[in-house]
């Protein structure tokens, strides 16, 4: 099907371009993307691709949106705070371009989610801020031989590369051996807003081209960049004959698995914010569970689609996603957060322990 | 004996006195970081190694493109014309 005149109105300024041009155009049309987290980065992958006729968006994340976002988080204002981000991105995805299809998903990315993500789309984009999380997303997009647009940023620094299984070296060839629990963090360090800006378009640069069946200015290069003095690094990264992930037939268990608890630190002041992940997805019938926290006397903040925020006690605001996470800030402790979380997810809703797996040996990242 | 050289990103640069571009001999990467220690004084072992003597976690070396971590970390050896970069891992978003 040709562009309509809306489409050719919409998309002038950029079919104009000789990079792009009306075949282009039709090509981003028929485009599916998956962009993994819709955080710092995320909100501008997602805006751009959305902005620029991308026929369809899976986006994936786990968090909701919080006040320490909105400095660097465009897609989000101050009346979304607690939506599930996925939701709340997707509402005003649509208000920039109703002409594209987006899928939310509020779940956790590890390697079985990843698998999902990877499904039925043509290239996955970076948007997350974990390196554990972007292994199971490489791992899955080697798998399934699917480009991945890696990028990065904290405090001015930002870091680019774009992996196309087969030919490039993938994630664990440039980083073999990270962990969260090593690396700095945006809740302790901060970021700049301005980095993420930039390294996003990088990202989508990079995305369009693939999509539009261009060569990638990024394929085995590592770009790192500093707004401290606007450099610019890019360096030629070989593939390792011993990376676990893309070399070694079946050589390393490299899946790590599923974190109980993750400690989002440092978010909220005087409070501890918590991440209870289930074992899989709960799929819960938000509208029970609307009616159990009604019931149960507690004062609902924010009911969404996917997403339900409430005050469990003075101490405690408890947001649960429709996949099972949950975010709880607390003054209280792990222990508590978990009891919590049981007394409403398993006694309430009748979810299975099994199902729920959550342990209370927890590792908290900090 | 012929060289190895390194390339240093700008973010690292300050510690080398704003070179770029420094060619020294040494045997294996750990080698290389004491040389340039001597060179460039005590600032570059605190900033490259942590409290153990060990790469820090967050740093990369790449030897012509490839990460030591897969072939034995400061022992990594290395030969004349070898090209050496260091840049850090960026995990946030
Ligand atoms: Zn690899």
């Amino acid at each position: 099907m040709p562009l309509s005149e809306n489409e050719m109105e919409r998309y002038s300024r950029q079919i104009v371009l000789e990079d792009i041009g009306l075949k282009g155009q039709l090509k981003l049309r028929d485009a599916r993307v998956c962009l993994v987290g819709v955080g710092g980065l995320g909100n501008h992958i997602a805006t751009q691709l959305v902005a620029m006729g991308v026929g369809y968006l899976k986006i994936l994340d786990r968090d909701i949106v919080a006040v320490s976002n909105l400095h660097r988080q465009p897609l989000f204002d101050t009346s979304l705070i607690d939506y599930a981000k996925v939701e709340a991105a997707k509402k005003k995805l649509l208000q920039i371009n109703p002409g594209v299809i987006i899928d939310a998903l509020p779940v956790s990315i590890d390697y079985e989610t990843a698998e999902e993500a990877v499904k039925d789309v043509d290239i996955v984009v970076d948007g997350l801020d974990s390196i554990e999380a972007r292994y199971a997303v490489n791992a899955a997009c080697v798998k399934h031989s699917m480009p991945f647009v890696y990028g990065s940023a904290i405090t001015t620094v930002g870091a680019a590369s774009t992996i196309i299984p087969g030919k490039t070296p993938c994630l664990r060839c440039i980083y073999p051996k990270a962990r969260d629990d090593e690396l700095p963090k945006c809740g302790t360090e901060g970021v700049h807003p301005s980095i993420l800006t930039l390294i996003s378009s990088i990202e989508v640069s990079e995305t369009v081209k693939i999509l539009l069946g261009k060569e990638p200015s990024l394929a085995g290069k590592l770009l790192f960049c500093d707004l401290t003095d606007l450099s610019f690094d890019a360096v030629e990264i070989k593939r390792s004959e011993r990376c676990v992930t893309c070399s070694v037939p079946n050589g390393g268990e490299e899946r790590v698995e599923r974190q109980g608890f993750v400690e989002i630190c440092g978010r909220e002041r005087g409070s501890r914010v918590l991440m209870i992940t289930p074992r899989g997805d709960l799929n819960l019938d938000m509208e029970k569970l609307h009616q159990v926290v009604s019931k149960g006397g507690y004062k609902v903040g924010v009911r969404g689609d996917v997403g339900l925020t409430f005050v469990y006690d003075e101490r405690t605001k408890v947001s649960v996603l429709k996949s099972g996470i949950a975010v709880v800030t607390t003054r209280g402790s792990e222990e508590e957060a978990l009891t919590i979380y049981r007394h409403i997810v398993v006694d309430k809703l009748g979810v299975s322990e099994s199902q729920v797996g959550v342990v209370s040996s927890s590792k908290v990242v900090s | 004996m012929g060289e190895v050289v390194l390339q240093v990103p700008r973010f690292l640069s300050s510690l080398f006195k704003g070179e770029r571009e420094i060619k020294l001999d040494a045997s294996n990467v750990r080698n290389m970081v004491m040389t340039l220690s001597d060179r460039y004084g005590e600032d570059v072992k605190e900033k490259l190694l942590d409290g153990e003597g060990r790469l820090k976690a967050v740093l990369n070396v790449y030897v012509n493109g490839k990460n030591v971590r897969f072939t034995g970390g400061l022992d990594t050896s290395l030969n004349p014309g070898d090209k050496v970069t260091i840049l850090p891992a960026v995990a946030g978003g």
